[in-house]
Parts: structure tokens; C-alpha cells; sequence
């Protein structure tokens, strides 16, 4: 059933969301043909759309994710979601992994696009663009324990999932939190609100425990140690400081978010 | 013969306002129960917590002998008063998805019905008309093989022709076994259908009988509503 409640939840979203890669690649291939055949004006003009359609992805899928939850589980969509012959748990569990991966898709594509145009216009006013990649393979080269490199990155994927997967349980737990009777009063601006109040609140939280309790993870060319504070000369002997508090905090806040949601699913809200 | 459904001492609120005041009922199954009652009576969120849309209620529900659960979800057939179809789906979108989740639904007979109703497979739900959304609700939920099918107002708003095209639908479409709840404020011409009825007003159950029971005191089920309802009936 999971399975069929995730294929279901991609289904939905695909035929928006599908429209902005389709634009994106039939772009990327004007930008090809505009290099090929040195027309200047169509390759600037695709390169322009093609940055935007990566911003506009982000955004869309953001917006998105927050219209179709709030349809599909609290408007009139909610009285054939929650009569299916599935739990609340699996409800929102299907709904978080799709948001997840579509937002984490969107960030993917503006990262890529991003790299993209910039090889592309170095490669359209004459830089040699072998050159900027050797030079970003000799700065790795550069650092003598791959295993630094290979720890810097899973940290770096560690703290990109746990961000998006705190916003989506901060923007669903709001989400349903508005649409409980109580909160139902406050009418169309009760999502917003709700999720103002629960941002305010985890960020004040994460920010006391970071100043209380500074742990941070100190990558070094040789190594990625915890330490517990920030000393002033760490810029100088090139270690990089990564702050770690805030991600600990959002790892059980956010399932902690996550059970408060079903809780609610289950017993206070109110489909209109 | 099990009871299919059971209400023990079920209240319900909204703020201050009891839309259900402590009812108990049970019906056995293998028959077409008509719940009746006014606008505003509490048919729908009756309906609501039988299927399982409403949890903070006191007392006891429970079908087929369980609480509402996915156990139970699977084998209730529900038709809301509103269209729950997502704006993406088209025809065959929606059969599709209800042969996805439940395991009694004939995919088979959904493709014939929507044939037979005249509803394009590849129309988009929100391009279609009220009617047609109506129709191809009303055949996802008869193409399941459900043991409890829960029609919430499925008669209101439509014309006489549509009345009965509905009532045929459901008469012919039910599978033997198969207990039938469907909730009206409009009893004309459909009286005859029903082997009992619940009538609920001001929170409480007003009568509970089958209507044979009527029909042998020589009533009918529209005399017994308009003497239950008085005042109300004639506002209706």
C-alpha cells in the first residue's frame, strides 16, 4: 500500500512539475544549437529562461508541495484520502518522501543548471573550460586524506537532507495544526501563522542550544574532529569549523514533528 | 446474522453545539437502510465517524466488530456529498487508483460502467460537469465489492431522471450479502428500497424499524417522517 500511496503522490505532481524540466532540457538544447551555430541573441535569451526555470522550479515545487498537502489531506480530496484502507503514518510518510524528493530534485537542478550556464558562458567568451575543471580536480589533489573529502561531503548531504526534511515537517505539522478546529477560526491565514510560530520557536531553541552547547565538527586537511567551541585562530591554521548543534536538534525535533502530525491526523483535524 | 453496524452511547460536538446526544443502534447486515433525517441533523457526521473521517467523539463505533480502522476502511464503500477526485486525475486516473487500493474493486466493471455512462477515459475530472463527476463517483464506488457501502446524501440536488438513474445504479450494483446505508432528506420514490429505516433529529435517534413494520400498520415511511419531523418536514 505504501508503495501505491507514493506512486499515486508522484503521479500528482508530475504533470506541473514535469512541465518546468521539459522547458529546461528543450532550453538547454536551444543554448547547444545557439553555441553551435554562434547565434549570440538566442543563446543569451535561453540561458536567461534556463536560470530562470531553475529558480522558478524551486519555487513552484515549494509551493506545490504545501498547496498539495493541504488539498489532498484537508479539502475535499481528504474524504477519499482518508478513507483508504491505510494508515495515517503511511499517509504522511508517502507525502514527505515525494516532497522530498521533489524539493531535493529542484535543488539538484538549480545546482546543475547553475554549473551549466557558467561552463557555457566561459565556453561562449573563449575560456577554456578543461581548464577550470583541472583546476577544481587540482584543488582535491590538494588535500591529502580522501577521506577528509569523502566526510566533508556526506556531511554536506547530511546536513542538505535534514534541513529539507525539518522544513517539511515544520511545513506539514503547521499545515495540520491549522486545519484542527481550534485553529480553524483563525480562517485562510492560519497556515501561515502556524508555521511563523513553529518557525520562530525551533529557531529560537536551536539558536539557545548553539550558544549553550557549541558543538561543531573541525575539518582539517587531514582529519574531521568534534570539538566543543570555536576558537578565533582556526581561519588561519585552515580548519573549517561546521557547527553541529542545530542539525542534532532538528533530528529528533523533526520526528518529534513528524509523530505530533500523525497524532493530529488521527484524532484533531477537521476536513471541511 | 453479525451486526455490521454497532453505535454504543456515540456523542458528537462541534464547540457547544451536540450534534449527536448519546445514541446507541446496530443493524445486521444483507440489507438497504435508509437514514433519514432534516438538514443539520447529524447524518453526515454520523456517516463521517462510521467510515472513520471523524475520531474525537465519545462512545463506541464499530463495523463489522472493529473500531474504524484501515481493516475496516477496506471494506466500506463511501460516497460523500462532495467531489473528492484530484483536479489531475482523469477518468481512468480515478479507476486506476481505486483498483490500486482496494482489493475488491472490479476494474473490469468500472470500464464497462464508464462506457455505459458516457464519461471519456481520457476527460480530465476537474473539466467535467457536476453530473458527470457525480456519475463517475458514484461507479467508483459501485464497482467495489464492498461489504458496507455508505451513500451520503447521493439523491440531493439532482432531477428525477437522475434520481432514479442513481437509484438503478445502486439497486443493480450492490452485491448480494452487501449491507446498503443511505442517508436522504428527500424520502419520495425512494421509500420502497429500504428494509428499515433510522430516523435521527435534535442529536437523538427518533426511530429505529424496518418497514415492513410501517408498511403492516398500513403507513408508509413519508407518513412516519412527516409525523417524527412535524414542523421541520414542511420547512424542508
Amino acid at each position: 500500500m505504501f508503495g501505491k500511496l507514493i506512486k499515486n503522490e508522484f503521479k500528482s505532481n508530475l504533470h506541473t512539475l514535469g512541465m518546468i524540466y521539459i522547458s529546461a532540457v528543450v532550453l538547454a538544447g536551444f543554448m547547444a544549437l545557439a553555441y553551435i551555430f554562434k547565434i549570440n541573441w538566442i543563446s543569451a535569451l535561453a540561458t536567461a529562461l534556463l536560470m530562470a526555470s531553475a529558480g522558478i522550479a524551486i519555487v513552484v515545487t515549494f509551493l506545490l508541495v504545501i498547496v498539495n498537502f493541504q488539498k489532498s489531506l484537508y479539502g475535499n480530496q481528504g474524504y477519499l484520502s482518508f478513507t483508504l484502507p491505510v494508515t495515517s503514518g503511511q499517509l504522511l510518510a508517502s507525502k514527505v518522501v515525494v516532497a522530498f524528493c521533489w524539493m531535493l530534485l529542484s535543488f539538484v537542478f538549480a545546482g546543475i543548471v547553475f554549473v551549466g550556464v557558467y561552463l557555457y558562458a566561459s565556453a561562449m567568451v573563449g575560456d577554456d573550460v578543461r581548464a577550470a575543471l583541472s583546476m577544481l580536480k587540482l584543488f582535491s589533489d590538494a588535500i591529502p586524506d580522501k577521506k577528509v573529502v569523502v566526510g566533508a561531503i556526506i556531511l554536506l548531504i547530511v546536513y542538505v537532507f535534514t534541513w529539507l526534511l525539518f522544513l517539511i515537517a515544520e511545513l506539514f505539522f503547521a499545515i495540520t495544526l491549522s486545519n484542527t478546529r481550534a485553529m480553524q477560526k483563525l480562517g485562510g491565514f492560519s497556515i501561515i501563522i502556524m508555521f511563523f510560530v513553529v518557525f520562530v520557536v525551533t529557531t529560537i531553541v536551536s539558536t539557545l542550544l548553539t550558544k549553550n552547547v557549541p558543538l561543531s565538527l573541525v575539518i582539517s586537511p587531514t582529519s574531521i574532529d568534534l570539538a566543543t567551541g570555536v576558537s578565533m585562530n582556526m581561519e588561519a591554521e585552515n580548519l573549517i569549523p561546521v557547527g553541529i548543534t542545530g542539525l542534532l536538534f532538528k533530528i529528533p525535533a523533526g520526528a518529534l514533528l513528524f509523530i505530533v502530525t500523525t497524532i493530529l491526523m488521527n484524532t484533531k483535524v477537521n476536513i471541511k | 446474522m453479525s451486526e455490521i453496524i454497532t453505535v454504543k452511547n456515540l456523542s458528537k460536538s462541534y464547540g457547544s453545539h451536540q450534534v449527536l446526544k448519546d445514541i446507541s443502534f446496530s443493524f445486521e447486515g444483507d440489507q438497504i437502510i435508509g437514514l433519514l433525517g432534516p438538514n443539520g441533523s447529524g447524518k453526515t457526521s454520523l456517516i463521517k465517524i462510521l467510515v472513520g473521517l471523524i475520531h474525537d467523539y465519545s462512545g463506541e463505533v464499530l463495523i463489522d466488530g472493529k473500531k474504524p480502522c484501515p481493516e475496516t476502511k477496506a471494506m466500506v464503500a463511501y460516497l460523500p456529498e462532495k467531489t473528492y477526485l484530484a483536479d489531475w486525475m482523469r477518468c481512468i486516473d480515478a479507476v486506476d487508483y481505486m483498483a490500486d487500493f482496494y482489493k475488491d474493486f472490479d476494474r473490469e466493471k468500472a470500464l464497462k460502467m464508464m462506457h455505459t455512462f458516457q464519461l471519456p477515459a481520457k476527460q480530465k475530472v476537474k473539466t467535467m460537469s457536476k453530473g458527470m463527476q457525480e456519475k463517475l463517483q458514484l461507479l467508483l464506488v459501485m464497482c467495489r465489492n464492498a461489504k458496507l457501502y455508505m451513500l451520503d446524501e447521493p439523491l440531493g440536488g439532482v432531477d428525477p431522471a437522475a434520481r432514479q438513474f442513481i437509484l438503478d445504479t445502486i439497486m443493480r450494483n450492490h452485491p448480494a450479502g452487501s449491507t446498503v446505508m443511505l442517508s436522504t432528506h428527500l424520502i419520495y420514490d425512494v421509500e420502497d428500497i429500504f428494509n428499515s429505516v433510522l430516523m435521527i433529529g435534535k442529536g437523538k435517534v427518533l426511530v429505529k424499524t424496518e418497514t415492513n413494520k410501517i408498511r403492516a400498520a398500513g403507513r408508509t415511511v413519508e407518513d412516519l417522517f412527516k409525523e417524527v419531523y412535524g414542523s421541520v418536514w414542511e420547512v424542508d
